[in-house]
């Protein structure tokens, strides 16, 4: 520790505060600095005069820092020497000393400073001292335009409060693509198209099922609410409900506020239907007795509290106050080089039996996760078992390492996925799930979710046992069981005894100083799917945390703001130059920004091996990957959807449905195709007609656009109906719905026959599609047009990727003639269709 | 019989009474495994190792353990049963009663409802609090124990004492009373109001020396019937002091003064008395005043105007004056009566005090049969002057707006004079509709002057035109 006298100028007004450094004693003090400003001496150039916006943090006793903001340099007057010009002094309750990231020094304030030449000495020195700048030039613009996102977004103030007319009792409430419960066609629930949802099935009727397929049925209320003059009409209330769907609770106040998020009661949104002009609102939700709801809330909740949290985040990093998170901000977004600790790549005893059953590119990927470096990227293209890695990962923290993960996904379903692989096994770790809505992995909800996953496979855990000759004894007990279906887990259970956290990156349930005493003693951050968050939640977790994991895939979708410039532009916090700015960092995944990075310093992985599409299908997509993606599909499983007519379908897995005649229209923003609609019609009742054992077949009609959806459901409802009941699963969505899914059977329309101006051009919607087929892939449109829409990954050269994938089909797949109506040629390569 | 509601410093001790009673619960899966556990392995090794096989390094490890722990505690039988119905012995602690028991009336209250005696020593505790099960342990745990004041309502009858605890009246023994309520009521030596010696009813307290200062806060009080009247704003504060069983007690009396014109008079009186009706808020005053006889009002109302200005009271004076009390205003009353009274009163007043109006205006509106001979002749010059300047104003207005020469000026060359006129007859237009009623006579001589500059200008610009023609 160096001892530096230094002269002191007094000129603000808080002389308290300064009284408890300027006493004439010495104190330990941590120097940095967010940005290098240097001002070098006019009589020498090569010393510097002085260092600027330097801050000297001091212990206080108890909690937090006393902080001075000023320039440290030296002084050329009377009694010349070195000299620290205070510009600002504060406290921060909220910065532990300790975790700081500075240059240690005693500094002491005297009349007596230090010569002027040791005190250029000294500056030379903290300015190659790596720990003295908070290296990450770009973060006061960050943090510039982050408050700007703030400003719009509270401006922008969405929130919308509809009073409660009435709640009906729960029901219980069979999901559509759940078939093995018998329901009444009576009962059944339609949405707002006349597409029906599922069915009411009676209490008595519940009792009756099996307890595998009372979790299958969900228990609804129906929410009648009033759509007043406040809130316009019925139509317009629906528009609002939908568009809030990830953000309504349940109160009693009409105002709610950050204080009460522990309390909220969120509603998991399942149907909205119109009853003659009184909208209802039907969804789950875990109400507590004896409380009365008055209003349903569409209330940024998540908006509000995640910006509160990120602010905080980015405070502490700004504050230097939290020094593992100042670093993986470097490493991921700055310019410094992520360390990669090499030498600790390899397998040994207590690694080997968690990759015993990963492929080669899993197994790189969990050793470099594991290697003990800060910062690990995975890539993880379609179906290459992003999620089996995670699991490894997280076995392998939890249980060799003893340490803690906080598990975090943009999406409930991504971060489900994983804890339900961590569930899988006889040793499984116990997550603990925050969120307001209900989940099987969150509160008390786990004692049964115990049940339903270890329990019912005892028998076969129970093989485990060294001593045979008590297992049986026990299994044979426990054919008496005849207690409460749950585990006594939850009670016997603290916080801290949780060595996995499950949390959506934007969830409300974590905010406020209580909220972030969870995330008190998690060393580990793995964000799945993280090629779809932006920046900003990616640094909601990190000042908490020491080692991060991304996974994601920036080929698939990329971020999207919550707002258009439409929307904000008339706003008063509104800046066309600072919008721009903000789209563009939001807009661009962290995950494609710190792949380079991450590439050239070893910490990247890329999975190759896919175990989803069938090989015509995979060719297709993997065009994107340039054929890196190896195809083991047929190797995990060889069987696939099976037709009654083998030459139309069987022989070949991808088709592409030349639309003839059909044309792009455009309805306001959005657009559609109508002789593409016809088309995709005729090819599901064809595949109701030849599909064999449809009731274990998923599939889906994937759509660019919402107005072709729409138009979709309003001329084929029957049909929709029909393939619900018909198939294991039929579903419609657009391309964003559906990231993270994947069925046996998918049709996917691209509407346009205009070459300029669509979002074709995307190559990651192209790619997302395409991706989620399984087994057969029915690719609708104009390949004429589509063979002229270029597209661009990364940079890279402008390619016809469209052309490639017909060509490729023509060769491999089948090309169907489309022209009012279908008929099957002879040639197994080439179908006719006949003209009307 | 009298119903006191005071402080006493009586002993409270809060007990909880913890029970610990077996009991049975429905198993829970992993609980009957763990018993099952206990009853087949032959140590708690093997039993180890069994949970270690079926669960390895999992979350379940530890869990296990800690319950096949607690099973492992159980005898053969507990465990053969548990396996029989699934039903799992349990120790429940119960902390959920507790009671007050207060030691220097030696009862008890559980569930508000009173108990002879200290209730957690009762012999059958554990029946009254319907436990049902085989109780290991009960246990009293005193959670408090404080004689702190506080209020308690207390009833003297006869020669007894009664407190009221749990909605009952327990005996309270002299001496304990004057042991637990102490009243260092030094103040007592003010009080010069009466003290009576009986009392009856409730709504009794205890004197206390705060109660004391507060009566005499002020020096606006009165005696009635031997009890002091403290005045306030809207109301007289009788109170009435007792002395029972050798305290003092009192009990308060509120007499609002609307409708009570004695009061009303007394307490106005007073006030003048005390010279402190002037402290007094200007809205009790005018209601003392309404209640109370107008000549009693009026001295209050010259007393006060003499000293303060105030509208409201001015506005009480002249409504006074309208119903017939004409005489004996003080000229500050009179004086205040003009500045807040409309025109119409402007007669009466005068008639009050005919010297105090000297403005030539407002004699103007005085009906001409009250004034005074001299006021009379000056009032009438000033019409007469009014008029003629009026009479001179409307000739010149009529001449101007006939001779055209506004037309004709724009013929003539701009010169000094003819931008004076252009100037001087917009400012006419701007001012035509003077109203002559309502205008004083100062203004009626101003606006003349600026007609006579016109006209004269109009005569010189004619003369200028005639001679050019």
């Amino acid at each position: 520790m160096k001892n530096f006298k230094l002269g002191f100028y007094l000129d603000i007004k808080n002389k308290e505060m300064l009284d408890l450094v300027n006493d004439g004693e010495g104190h330990d003090v941590l120097l940095s600095t967010n940005r290098l400003n240097i001002e070098h001496d006019n009589r020498d150039q090569r010393l510097i005069k002085t260092l600027k916006e330097v801050k000297l943090i001091y212990e206080l006793e108890g909690k937090g820092c006393l902080i001075l903001l000023g320039n440290l340099g030296c002084d050329f007057r009377q009694p010349m020497g070195g000299m620290f010009f205070c510009k600002r002094v504060y406290i921060d309750q909220n910065v532990d000393y300790h975790a700081i990231k500075g240059v240690e020094m005693n500094i002491c304030f005297s009349n007596y400073p230090l010569s002027i030449d040791s005190t250029q000495t000294i500056l030379a020195e903290l300015v190659t001292n790596e720990n003295f700048e908070f290296n990450l030039s770009q973060f006061d613009e960050f943090m510039d335009i982050f408050t700007f996102y703030k400003k719009l977004s509270s401006e922008l103030n969405n929130n919308t409060t509809f009073g409660i007319r009435s709640i009906s009792d729960p029901y219980y409430y069979v999901p559509v693509d759940v078939k093995d419960i018998d329901v009444d066609e009576a009962n059944q629930i339609t949405n707002l198209s006349g597409i029906v949802t599922g069915h009411k099935i009676e209490r008595y009727k519940y009792d009756m099922l099996s307890s595998e397929n009372q979790d299958k049925v969900r228990k609804l209320i129906d929410i009648k609410i009033e759509v007043g003059e406040e809130n316009g009409d019925a139509d317009r209330a629906i528009k609002k409900v939908k568009k809030f769907a990830d953000n309504l609770y349940l109160t009693q106040t009409k105002e709610i506020d950050e204080n009460m998020t522990r309390n909220l009661v969120g509603l998991d949104l399942v149907n909205i239907q119109k009853d003659k002009t009184d909208v209802v609102v039907s969804g789950e939700a875990n109400l507590r007795k004896d409380e009365k709801y008055n209003y349903l809330n569409l209330y940024d909740m998540g908006q509000k509290v995640k910006l509160e949290s990120i602010d905080n985040s980015l405070r502490l990093i700004n504050q230097g106050a939290s020094g593992s998170a100042c670093e993986l901000l470097e490493y991921i977004i700055g310019s410094k080089q992520m360390p990669s600790n090499n030498s600790a790549r390899q397998a040994g005893d207590n690694k080997d039996k968690y990759i015993e059953n990963l492929d080669e590119s899993q197994k790189k990927a969990f050793l470099m996760a594991t290697d003990g470096s800060p910062v690990s990227l995975i890539k993880g293209p379609p179906g290459t078992g992003k999620t089996y890695v995670i699991n490894a990962i997280v076995q392998y923290i939890t249980k060799e390492l003893k340490q803690k993960v906080v598990i975090s996904s943009q999406t409930h379903v991504a971060i489900d996925n994983v804890l339900d692989e961590l569930m899988e096994n006889y040793d499984l770790i116990i997550p603990n799930r925050i969120t307001n809505r209900r989940n099987r992995y969150s509160g008390e909800e786990i004692d049964s979710t115990l049940y339903k996953t270890w329990a019912k496979k005892f028998e076969s855990h129970n093989k485990r046992a060294g001593d045979q000759k008590l297992a049986e004894e026990i299994l044979k007990d426990m054919a008496n069981f005849q207690g409460n279906q749950v585990f006594r887990f939850s009670q016997d259970t603290i916080l801290a005894d949780y060595s996995v956290l499950g949390a959506t990156t934007t969830t409300s349930a974590i905010g406020g100083k209580k909220g972030l005493e969870l995330l008190e003693g998690y060393d580990w951050l793995i964000i799945d799917e993280v090629s779809k968050c932006p920046i900003t939640e990616v640094l909601r977790y990190l000042p908490y945390v020491e080692k991060i994991i991304m996974v994601g895939d920036d080929f698939q979708l990329a971020p999207l703001l919550e707002f258009t410039k439409a929307d904000v532009e008339g706003l008063p916090s509104y800046d066309e130059d600072k919008f721009n700015k903000l789209e563009s960092i939001y807009e661009k995944s962290v995950f494609a920004n710190t792949l380079e990075k991450a590439r050239e310093a070893g910490r990247m992985i890329e999975l190759n091996v896919n175990y989803r599409s069938v090989k015509a299908v995979l060719n297709a997509y993997n065009i994107f990957y340039d054929g890196r993606l190896q195809n083991m599909r047929e190797v995990v499983k060889p069987t696939k959807v099976q037709f009654n007519d083998f030459k139309k379908y069987e022989d070949k897995d991808i088709f592409f449905i030349e639309v003839k005649n059909g044309k792009e229209a455009k309805d306001g923003t959005s657009r559609y195709n109508i002789e593409e609609l016809e088309a995709t019609a005729d090819i599901l009742k064809d595949l109701m007609k030849t599909v064999e054992n449809p009731i274990e077949v998923t599939v889906s009609a994937i759509f660019p656009y919402a107005a072709q959806i729409e138009k979709f459901q309003k001329k084929y409802k029957e049909l929709i109906n029909d393939a619900k009941k018909h198939f294991k699963s039929f579903e419609i969505d657009t391309v964003d719905a559906f990231q993270g899914k994947e069925t046996d059977i998918v049709l996917v329309n691209t509407v346009v026959t205009m070459e300029k101006g669509n979002f074709l051009s995307e190559f990651r919607r192209i790619n997302v599609s395409m991706s989620r087929a399984r087994d057969k892939l029915f690719i609708f449109g104009n390949s004429i047009t589509l063979s002229k829409i270029e597209m661009r990954i990364n940079g890279g050269n402008k390619r016809t990727y469209f052309r490639e994938i017909i060509d490729d089909i023509r060769r491999f797949g089948k090309m169907i003639e489309y022209n009012g109506g279908l008929e099957y040629g002879s040639n197994k390569s080439q179908i006719k269709l006949k003209k009307d | 019989m009298v119903q006191i509601n005071l402080k006493l410093s009586l002993r409270k001790i809060k007990n909880i009474i913890e029970v610990s009673y077996n009991t049975f619960e429905k198993a829970t899966y992993d609980q009957y495994l763990m018993a099952s556990l206990a009853l087949r392995s032959k140590d708690k090794l093997s039993a180890y190792q069994y949970i270690d096989d079926i669960t390895g390094s999992g979350s379940l490890n530890a869990h296990f353990k800690q319950l096949y722990d607690k099973a492992h505690k159980l005898d053969e039988n507990q465990l053969k049963n548990i396996m029989g119905n699934s039903m799992y012995p349990m120790l429940k602690i119960d902390k959920s009663n507790s009671y007050d028991y207060y030691p220097e009336l030696n009862v008890s209250v559980f569930n508000n409802k009173l108990y002879e005696g200290d209730f957690g020593k009762y012999e059958d505790l554990i029946q009254r609090l319907y436990i049902q099960e085989e109780v290991i342990e009960s246990e009293l745990i005193e959670k408090r124990n404080n004689a702190n004041p506080e209020p308690y309502s207390v009833r003297f009858e006869d020669d007894k004492i009664l407190v009221k605890i749990a909605e009952e009246w327990v005996n309270l023994p002299t001496e304990i009373f004057q042991k637990i309520f102490v009243n260092d009521l030094t103040s007592i030596k003010k009080v010069k109001s009466e003290i009576h010696n009986v009392a009856d009813g409730s709504g009794w307290y205890a004197l206390t020396n705060a109660v004391i200062n507060n009566m005499y806060s002020s020096n606006n009080y009165f005696y009635d019937n031997g009890d002091l009247c403290l005045i306030r704003n809207d109301d007289v504060r009788k109170t009435i002091i007792s002395q029972l069983a050798g305290f003092y007690i009192y009990k308060e009396e509120i007499i609002p003064y609307a409708g009570n014109k004695d009061l009303c008079e007394k307490v106005l009186n007073l006030l003048l008395e005390n010279k402190s009706i002037n402290e007094f808020k200007t809205r009790s005053v005018i209601t003392l005043l309404t209640y109370s006889d107008d000549l009693i009002a009026q001295s209050v109302i010259n007393y006060i105007l003499a000293r303060k200005d105030s509208k409201e009271l001015a506005l009480m004076g002249i409504k006074l004056l309208v119903r017939g009390i004409e005489k004996n205003w003080e000229n500050d009353a009179l004086k205040s009566f003009m500045t807040y009274a409309d025109s119409s009163k402007y007669s009466l007043i005068y008639k009050a005090n005919p010297r105090l109006v000297e403005d030539i205006q407002m004699l103007s509106m005085i009906n001409p049969d009250f004034l005074t001979p001299t006021h009379k002749k000056k009032v009438e010059e000033y019409k007469q002057n009014r008029q003629a300047i009026i009479d001179s104003i409307q000739k010149m207005v009529g001449e101007i707006a006939t001779s055209g020469m506004r037309e004709k000026t724009k013929q003539l060359k701009s010169t000094d004079k003819t931008r004076r006129f252009h100037k001087l007859i917009q400012r006419y237009d701007a001012h035509s509709k003077i109203d002559y009623n309502q205008a004083t006579l100062n203004d009626l001589e101003k606006y003349s002057k600026e007609i006579t500059e016109l006209y004269d200008l109009m005569k010189e610009l004619q003369n200028e035109i005639d001679k050019e023609n």
